[in-house]
């Protein structure tokens, strides 16, 4: 059975941000992982962090600590 | 005489059937005109009508309205003996076949290509049509193999039905034999086989 649920989506403006990112937040052990972004939020080209809601802060604060500034979070509904 | 059927809300073989009783009531030469609301009834009525040699015509009414206009002249047979099959299948899916050549997407830089074709393989996942398989060859076996980003995609895609393959000559050259984490192993003739059948192949 196909199943679908919310999950929190980290947006950014640059590419290479989006790629730093996903190294600072895997070397931190957040879960979590790179997706194309979710044509809910955008119907540009661009990639974004798809992870836990739980995680937000933890991420939010690594983000912020390795100085890389992210767009936007936001809870999208996808395809488990 | 013109007999008119509303076959609209209806799916094959009940337009066929419909079409196919007002033409027996026609007695004789004559027009019968009916309503349909998809394609593949059009399709269907306009297959059984040039199989009798009835005279077809149809248009596009309105969105999602579709008029199919059979004339049945003197010579033509009678309706009794038309099947009442679906002769175009009704939502036959078709036949995607990925084929992925290499373990990024895309030439120009490696290190995005690798992103590309790991956000690719998780677009997948979130397609309303899924495709039948997904074939990796030369580079593209190391997307299914140990250390991958893209296992976890493969596997959902797996449960949903859609065939993981991965040729063995590729894994056996670059020593990946006995790091397949998803999916089977295939050979070049199921290779062929499969791009040959499918009706569509995406070479992402």
């Amino acid at each position: 059975m196909r199943e679908s649920r919310d999950f929190l989506v980290i947006t950014f403006s640059q590419t290479a941000d989006a790629m730093a990112a996903e190294k600072v937040l895997t070397q931190q052990h957040i879960p979590g992982r790179i997706i194309p972004i979710p044509r809910q939020l955008s119907a540009g080209c661009g990639l974004s962090w798809k992870t836990e809601a739980e995680e937000k802060e933890k991420a939010a604060r690594c983000l912020e600590a390795a100085g890389i500034r992210w767009h936007e979070m936001e809870m999208v509904r996808l395809w488990v | 005489m013109k007999k008119t059927v509303n076959a609209l809300g209806d799916t094959c073989p009940i337009p066929v059937v419909k079409t196919k009783n007002a033409i027996k009531e026609l007695e004789g030469p004559g027009v019968v005109e009916t309503l349909v609301d998809n394609e593949i009834s059009v399709q269907n009525l306009t297959k059984m009508a040039n199989q009798k040699g009835y005279g077809v015509k149809s248009e596009k009414i309105a969105d999602g309205q579709y008029q199919v206009t059979i004339t049945v002249g003197d010579a033509a047979d009678t309706a009794d003996d038309i099947p009442d099959e679906c002769l175009v299948p009704v939502n036959r899916k078709k036949k995607i076949v990925v084929a992925v050549t290499s373990d990024t997407m895309g030439s120009g830089n490696d290190e995005l290509g690798a992103i590309l074709i790991k956000g690719f393989l998780f677009a997948l996942t979130q397609q309303d049509a899924l495709p039948s398989a997904i074939l990796f060859y030369n580079g593209g076996a190391k997307i299914t193999t140990e250390g991958s980003a893209s296992i976890e995609d493969l596997k959902s895609l797996e449960a949903l039905g859609v065939e993981i393959l991965t040729c063995g000559t590729c894994l056996n050259y670059y020593n990946l034999s006995d790091k397949l984490q998803v999916g089977g192993v295939t050979n070049m003739y199921e290779i062929a086989e499969k791009l040959t059948q499918a009706d569509l192949v995406i070479r992402p």
